[in-house]
Parts: structure tokens; C-alpha cells; sequence
């Protein structure tokens, strides 16, 4: 299979994150978390994680055993929906990382939420998107504002595998025919800043043997890919479903990706918001949304529906890479 | 057979007469050699020159660290060659020593002053690290990025695309300014004025809106952002103070966050000052 060159789209299936308990999710956090829901402790909680991590599937346990009301916020959103609800029992409130804008006056509905959630002694389960709390924590220090807060983990080969398996729809882990077979494959090796792709002879690949060692390699090489991160490892196996797969395979989208200042940018919001305004994304870029997004869509990075630009789960590897890369905050 | 040392007493004083040294001959194929080990070390040090150059592109975070070994290097290659060339040719006798050295002094006393306070310079920078290529300094009326260090000069990128010569005497002479002392951060200033009259408490929040949402900008405990005022006689100046990730972008924040705090100033009605009437008493 040509991974590289297929550009379908990926997502991540919610089943995935059924076979997953929300103490693995939280790991040394979920102490805490549960003494939240045992309503031993309240005020606010923020919920951190990477996008697709499972932040969702925290903030519905919480919706579950606290009997709570929940509010999801989308991009624009001006705080309104929280305050609504604000101090008449417990409030889940998910994508807080919508409650800003990265330019001047953006800040305005967070500060409100912020200000009134300093007031509250009721339990409120705030989901934030890692990249944006990292930012918000550094110019605002918003973690003050907030007594608890859990991180999503990565989670390891072996709890990703029985995740995507009890999903279902896996792919098929067979070795190719000796006619299909390349000379090499490229396995690329990290450290620190730098990655080098290392071409491996194939006969050592094909030296997995049974198909249940070739299948462990493959899930090896996603979590490895997608940093422990269940939904991004969801939608990089989706991509190869009903494939002979490689541990090469897998790969996420947009590994070659080759792009400008403007469009790292607007990657970085999208790292950050995983779902942004269509219109309000090239305002802030300073770019015409036209070349900029269409190129990041053509590459599969992201996908354009009507307004919105969502991040794809299979490129959030590459994403995170090529912002981290830049340095951008 | 010469022997080695020959002493001569002559009333109270001795003279010590060296024997002369075999000279290494001055032919062609000597020639050949000295340029083919100078031609070999330019090499060695331009190929030195491009892996470094090129290995510190693709590490941001390390980039000035990396390059500072290009000139070492550099230095060590062409040291090495001139030793291997003139090693063997400057076997020179306690007289011929004594004539050379008066020679040289002579030579650097009137002509070569500037040129050998430039190669000391040079010297000094590579063993002090006064400032590494890849840093942003100041030497004497210049201002830009350090883009090579050699023996006699340094070499400046200018804001607008200038490379300038700075001879490395003017460490001795002029103050050196380095703004980011070897680290890919680097502190700027942003300097927007106001009407005396404008809001600044507004003004400052919007400054520093514009700071921390722009692309460059890097902030952490260790690299805080700041907004400073100043009173002048007829306007008064906000300073927004913010680090960009990498230097290079100094001039392209300056211009992100001016451009949007101006527009929020006009949108808002923030005025920037107007100059000052003619008839104004100055007392």
C-alpha cells in the first residue's frame, strides 16, 4: 500500500474510545478526577489533552456520574452557554479552547468565563486542548485559575491495540508476494529535532515472521507515530484498513509537507483549536483563505467543510512536528 | 662536519654563534606543496563551513551554538596550513629571528597596525566569545546578524539585506552590543506612540494583545513580555517588550505588531500625537 500517496481522509471513531477507562486516559490524574466525581472535591477542573486524545470521553464519565448539564463549545463561541449555566449544580463544559481568538479583543469571552469561574464553589469539568492551554498557561497563566487540572496520557502499544481491535474494522496483516516486495523501506529515526529516514533491507522486515509479530511491529510503529495518542492512532490504522501493511506504512499525512510562514501559522491554530472559522482562520493569518487552506487540504492536513477548517486526525503527528519545528507558541 | 655551537670568547663577553640551519629549498615543487596545503585547508574549511552551515538550519534551538564551531574550526584549519607551509621555511637562527622580529615590528608598527589588530581581534573573539555567528550585534553605527567571523574582519547582515565588513579591531575601539548573547531568543521592542490625551490604559492592553498573539512571539517565566510607558513633552510612547523564538523574526514582529496595534489604535480612536504647534513656547 501507498500510504503516502493516498489522501483519503481519516477520523477517529468514538467506539475506539470504549475500551479505553478514563484511569488509563488520566493515569496519575485520575486520583483526583475521582475524588471530583465522588464529590469530595469541587470547583473547577480543566481537562488538558492532545486533539482526538479522548478529552471527550473524560468529559462524558463526568456528564455520566455527576448527573451534570454539558455545554460544548464551537469556534466563535462568546462564553454565553457557560454563564447561562453557571452555579446551578455541576457543568461540563467542553472545547474551552474556543473561548479565544489568537488576535487584539480575542480574549474577551475568556476573561469572562475565567472571572466567573473564580466566583464558583460548584463542580465545572473543563475540556482544553493541550496546545492552547500551553499557550493561554504562558500569557495568561490560565492554570490559576483553575485547582485541579488532569492531563490525557499517551497511552502504550498494548492499550492502543485492544482499543483499535475491539473497534473493529482492522486491517489485514499479511506479507506481500515476493514480486510486490521493495528492496527497502524507510524507517525514520528521531532525536531530538532531527529525524533521519533509515533504509531498512527488506528481507529484515519480512523477518517478523507470523502475522501476529508483523501486526505487533505495525501497531508499534503507530503508537510510536502518533505519541500514544488513541485517536490519532484510530485514523492513522483507518488509513490502512483492508491493506498488506508495513511497519513503513504507517505513516502519518503530510510527512513530506513543505510550507511557507502563513501556513505553519494557521497550523498552529489548527493544532490548537482542532476546528477553527473558516474566515476567522485567514484573519488572523493575514492571508487570502483561498491558496492558503487549499493547499494544506490538498495535502489531506486538513479538511474544508463549508466555514469550518477541522485539523485531521492522521496529520496532527505532522502538524504538531512542523509547529514545534517553528517554535511557534 | 660543522659542529653544532660555536663559542667564541672575546674580553668579557661570549658569543654564542648557532650554526645555520639546513634551509628548506625554495623550488617549485615547495611551492606547489605550500599552495596545495592552503588549497586543501580552504577546502576542509569551506566543506566545514556548509555541513555546520546546513546542520544548524534545520535546528533553530541551536543554531547560533553550531555555528559558533564554524570559525574555530575554520581557524584551526588555516592555523594548521600556515604552520605546515611556513614551519619548515622559518627554521630561523637567534639573528635571523632578531632581523625578522624588527622587520615585523616595523612592518605592523606603520603599515600593518590595522590589519594585525584586526587578526588579534579576531583571535580574542574566537577565545572570548564576545559575540558568535548567528547573533544579532551591535559594532560601532552597525547593527545586524553576525553571518561569519574571520580572522581580520567580521561580516554583518544587515535589516535590509546589506552584508557589511566590520573589522574585528573595532572590538578595542567601539562598545560591542549583542542582543541575544548566543541564544536563538531574543528580546525586541516595539515602540507605538499616543496623543498625551489617548487612554493608555487601553493602549497597553492592546499592545500587549498584539505581543502575545503574534506568530513570533515566545514567552515563558524566563522570557516575559512587558509594556512600559514614557512620558515626552508632547506625546507619550508605549513600549511593548516580548521575545521572538528566533531572532531572525526581530524585524518581521516589529512590523506584526506595530501594523495591528495601529489599526486597533484607529479603530478605537486611540490618536497618535500630532506634532507640536509652531508658535509653541518651548520654555
Amino acid at each position: 500500500m501507498d500510504s503516502n500517496g493516498d489522501r483519503k481522509q481519516s477520523s477517529v471513531r468514538d467506539a475506539v474510545f470504549g475500551a479505553v477507562d478514563v484511569e488509563t486516559l488520566l493515569g496519575a490524574g485520575y486520583d483526583q478526577f475521582a475524588s471530583l466525581l465522588a464529590r469530595e472535591q469541587s470547583g473547577p477542573m480543566a481537562v488538558v489533552g492532545p486533539p482526538y486524545s479522548g478529552r471527550e470521553r473524560v468529559l462524558d464519565v463526568a456528564t455520566d456520574r455527576l448527573d451534570a448539564r454539558s455545554v460544548r463549545l464551537g469556534p466563535g463561541a462568546d462564553g454565553s452557554a457557560v454563564l447561562d449555566n453557571l452555579g446551578d449544580g455541576p457543568l461540563i463544559v467542553g472545547g474551552c479552547h474556543h473561548l479565544y481568538e489568537r488576535r487584539v479583543d480575542g480574549f474577551d469571552p475568556l476573561m469572562t468565563v475565567l472571572d466567573a469561574l473564580s466566583e464558583v464553589d460548584t463542580t465545572v469539568v473543563t475540556g482544553w486542548n493541550s496546545t492552547a492551554w500551553a499557550y493561554l498557561d504562558a500569557i495568561w497563566s490560565v492554570e490559576r485559575s483553575f485547582p485541579m487540572t488532569v492531563e490525557i496520557q499517551p497511552l502504550d502499544t498494548e492499550t492502543i491495540t485492544i482499543a483499535i481491535e475491539a473497534a473493529g474494522d482492522v486491517p489485514t496483516y499479511r506479507r506481500p508476494d515476493p514480486g510486490d516486495r521493495p528492496l527497502f523501506r524507510s524507517y525514520p529515526i528521531g532525536w531530538r529535532d532531527y529525524e533521519i529516514p533509515i533504509p531498512i533491507p527488506d528481507r529484515l522486515v519480512r523477518s517478523f515472521g507470523t502475522e501476529t509479530d508483523a501486526q505487533a511491529a505495525v501497531f508499534q510503529q503507530v503508537q510510536s507515530v502518533a505519541n500514544g495518542n488513541l485517536g490519532v492512532a484510530d485514523a492513522l490504522v483507518q488509513r490502512l484498513s483492508g491493506e498488506q501493511v508495513y511497519p513503513g506504512d504507517v505513516t502519518p499525512i503530510g510527512a513530506d509537507l513543505d510550507i511557507d510562514a502563513d501556513e505553519r501559522f494557521a497550523l498552529r491554530l489548527l493544532v490548537g483549536s482542532e476546528l477553527a472559522d473558516r474566515s476567522t482562520l485567514a484573519e488572523i493569518v493575514g492571508s487570502r483563505p483561498e491558496p492558503l487552506l487549499g493547499r494544506l487540504a490538498r495535502e489531506g492536513v486538513v479538511t474544508i467543510d463549508g466555514d469550518h477548517v477541522s485539523l485531521e486526525p492522521a496529520a496532527v503527528p505532522t502538524a504538531t512536528a512542523t509547529v514545534n519545528r517553528g517554535r511557534i507558541l | 662536519m660543522i659542529p653544532p655551537l660555536l663559542f667564541e670568547r672575546t674580553g668579557q663577553v661570549t658569543v654564542i654563534l648557532q650554526t645555520p640551519v639546513e634551509a628548506v629549498p625554495l623550488d617549485v615543487w615547495t611551492l606547489f606543496n605550500a599552495v596545495l596545503t592552503l588549497v586543501g585547508a580552504y577546502l576542509l574549511a569551506q566543506l566545514v563551513r556548509f555541513g555546520l552551515s546546513a546542520l544548524a538550519e534545520r535546528s533553530p534551538t541551536r543554531r547560533v551554538t553550531i555555528k559558533l564551531f564554524i570559525p574555530i574550526v575554520s581557524f584551526i584549519f588555516y592555523a594548521t596550513a600556515v604552520y605546515i607551509v611556513l614551519g619548515p621555511l622559518l627554521q630561523l637562527s637567534a639573528t635571523q629571528l632578531l632581523a625578522v622580529s624588527g622587520l615585523l615590528g616595523a612592518a605592523i608598527g606603520f603599515g600593518l597596525k590595522d590589519l594585525f589588530a584586526g587578526v588579534i581581534g579576531g583571535v580574542l573573539l574566537i577565545t572570548e566569545r564576545t559575540y558568535r555567528v548567528g547573533d544579532k550585534v551591535e559594532l560601532g553605527t552597525d547593527y545586524g546578524e553576525v553571518t561569519g567571523i574571520g580572522l581580520r574582519a567580521t561580516t554583518l547582515q544587515t535589516a535590509d539585506d546589506t552584508q557589511i565588513t566590520v573589522p574585528n579591531a573595532t572590538l578595542f575601539t567601539d562598545a560591542v552590543a549583542n542582543a541575544n548573547d548566543g541564544s536563538p531568543e531574543m528580546l525586541v521592542v516595539v515602540p507605538v506612540s499616543v496623543a498625551p490625551d489617548a487612554d493608555l490604559e487601553r493602549a497597553k492592553q492592546i499592545m500587549r494583545e498584539a505581543l502575545v498573539t503574534s506568530q513570533y512571539v515566545y514567552v515563558d517565566d524566563d522570557h516575559p513580555i512587558a509594556i512600559r510607558i514614557d512620558d515626552q513633552t508632547y506625546y507619550r510612547t508605549v513600549r511593548g517588550k516580548a521575545y521572538v523564538a528566533d531572532l531572525r523574526d526581530e524585524f518581521a514582529f516589529k512590523s506584526d505588531v506595530a501594523e495591528r496595534v495601529l489599526t486597533a489604535f484607529e479603530r478605537e480612536g486611540i490618536e497618535t500625537p500630532s506634532l507640536p504647534p509652531p508658535d509653541l513656547d518651548r520654555r
